[in-house]
């Protein structure tokens, strides 16, 4: 039956997931405009460093969450100071800047899979299962409802109460003014890759201990992770919030229905394109529908 | 304060500000008035650093800023509030005027809000939704808290129902006497004249006058050939 507490259970840690990676596209897209491709690679070099840290180097795996954030959001940093930093000051237009990521994203993942190779991996850790209203939820999942819910409080301090996310408003607002106000743009910008970057890496760990590792873990999620983002309303961030739960919630319960009716639960993945596509025809603007939103 | 010297620019390769030559010193009021299209605008942004001149030299406080980024001369006390597009829509009033504020060690907003009543009642409303005179207002807000010694105000007056413009005036007044020069570009200009010391006349991107104000309000060939018709000179 398809409303069982366990597929709630399952629905909130898969929309817990794509949060983190759309709150990180939606930062990207409002204040650079254009849709971050390599998003998906940022997800899986956070779940392979943490793999260093836990699996290579034998530490608990909570150290690798926190170096998978660093590590991430530096290498968010530095792949705008390389490579769209220097579009940015040539004038380049959104469609340079995509192609670019997409670029740069198909450059990480062939190092990951050089690096690891295609096999499955999984991360060490001791796990609990315990009961819960008739389904079961593992300890690693409350960790990832909890520290998700975190998170986005975080955030939405960060946005509305810090100097900083203010000015990450403003030059996603008018970056003209921002500028004339005196605002370090190019400042802001790397705290906008910083964080944004490090959800990514923070989600593919999440991902990767929920599931398993393979150079293709960010890949596989882009897709219901950039319907997320449409779904939610362009650029809108708490739009998005409740997108990635709607679609965590319709992926687990049309899986259920997959299954009771007998169809392969391989049609999983088409579930977000279904989505995505139904959004685009009925309510374009998505959920948070006006044009611009914070 | 400001001297700008035979500045020419434009958007690529369409030469829009042609040659102009002008000047302002501390306190002062000085309006650029001219058709619709001539290049006042360009001119602003030119100065602004928000657009790069192909010759001439600008001078801000004895200081060669020919070339300086926007950020740099905001430093260095220049503010600008642009024709459209001057605050940020979904920022509210009070975050608006905290970004103003964004370089200032303690930036005073009770001040500011003596000086703009008006916005304090709408403290938390989003910038999009103010009126265009408190929209006007508010820009104006956001760029004097960075407490610049020179404000380029790009047609503040612009659309606002003629009381409006008239308070909008004095306001421009006050700044200019208490707070910082003042170039101010406008197609009101009778009212702009009214408050201004010096003008100027800009037509299709050359200076074609310059003179004190009064004197610009009545010249005679002066009114008839730019100032009688918004558009007369439309090239
Ligand atoms: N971003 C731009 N790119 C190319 N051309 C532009 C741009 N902005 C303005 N122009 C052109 O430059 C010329 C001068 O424009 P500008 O905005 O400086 O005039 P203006 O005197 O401010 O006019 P208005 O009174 O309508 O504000 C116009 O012909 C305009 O079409
Ligand atoms: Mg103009």
């Amino acid at each position: 039956m398809p409303f069982s507490s366990q597929i709630i259970i399952n629905s909130m840690v898969t929309g817990s997931i794509y949060v983190l990676i759309a709150i990180g596209l939606t930062m990207i897209y409002k204040v650079l405009k254009f849709a971050n491709f390599m998003h998906a690679e940022l997800v899986t070099f956070g779940a392979y460093m943490a793999y260093i840290i836990n699996v290579s180097l034998g530490m608990d795996l909570v150290y690798g969450l926190i170096i998978a954030f660093l590590l991430t959001g530096i290498l968010g940093i530095i792949t705008d100071r390389l490579v769209f930093k220097k579009l940015r000051s040539k004038g380049s237009d959104v469609i340079s800047m995509m192609i670019a990521s997409i670029g740069i994203g198909l450059l990480v993942r062939q190092i990951i899979q050089e690096s690891w190779g295609p096999q499955l991996r999984w991360y060490e850790f001791q796990d609990t299962t315990y009961d819960f209203l008739g389904g079961s939820i593992t300890g690693l999942q409350i960790f990832i409802l909890i520290s998700s819910t975190l998170l986005i409080f975080l955030l939405h301090f960060l946005f509305m109460k810090t100097r900083t996310g203010k000015a990450m408003r403003a030059i996603s607002d008018n970056p003209q003014l921002a500028m004339a106000c005196g605002i370090d743009t190019e400042n802001i910008l790397l705290w906008v890759w910083f964080i944004g970057g490090g959800l990514a890496g923070i989600a593919g760990v999440f991902r990767g201990a929920d599931t398993r590792l393979v150079p293709l873990l960010g890949w596989e999620i882009l897709l219901p992770a950039f319907a997320v983002v449409i779904l939610g309303g362009i650029g809108s961030f708490y739009g998005a919030i409740i997108a990635a739960y709607v679609l965590g919630f319709s992926e687990n319960i049309g899986v259920a229905v997959l299954s009771e009716l007998s169809i392969s639960t391989g049609y999983r993945p088409a579930i977000a394109f279904i989505i995505l596509i139904l959004v685009l025809i009925l309510r374009p603007s998505g959920i948070m529908g006006t044009k611009e939103e914070t | 304060m400001l001297t700008v010297e035979s500045l020419s620019s434009g958007y690529g390769q369409m030469n829009v500000v042609n040659d102009i030559s002008i000047n302002i010193s501390q306190g002062e009021i000085v309006v650029i008035i001219g058709p619709n299209g001539c290049g006042k605008s360009t001119l602003l942004k030119t100065i602004f650093g928000l657009i790069k001149p192909y010759s001439g030299k600008m001078i801000f406080k004895g200081e060669d800023i020919t070339g300086s980024r926007p950020f740099d001369l905001v430093g260095k006390g220049m503010g600008f509030v642009p024709q459209i597009d001057n605050v940020f829509p979904n920022l509210s009033v009070m975050e608006n005027i905290e970004m103003g504020g964004y370089l200032e060690k303690k930036p005073d907003f009770s001040e500011i809000f003596d000086f703009f009543p008006i916005l304090h009642d709408k403290k938390k409303e989003k910038a999009r939704s103010l009126s265009g005179g408190e929209r006007q207002m508010l820009a104006m807000a956001r760029a004097l808290m960075t407490r610049p010694g020179l404000i380029l105000l790009d047609e503040p007056s612009a659309g606002l129902a003629p009381k409006m413009v008239g308070m909008l005036m004095e306001k421009i007044k006050e700044i200019g006497k208490t707070r910082s020069s003042v170039i101010l570009v406008e197609q009101n200009v009778k009212s702009a004249l009214s408050i201004a010391d010096r003008g100027y006349i800009m037509v299709m991107g050359r200076k074609v006058f310059e003179g004190k104000a009064d004197e610009i309000l009545d010249h005679k060939e002066i009114g008839r050939l730019y100032l009688g018709k918004k558009d007369a000179c439309e090239p």
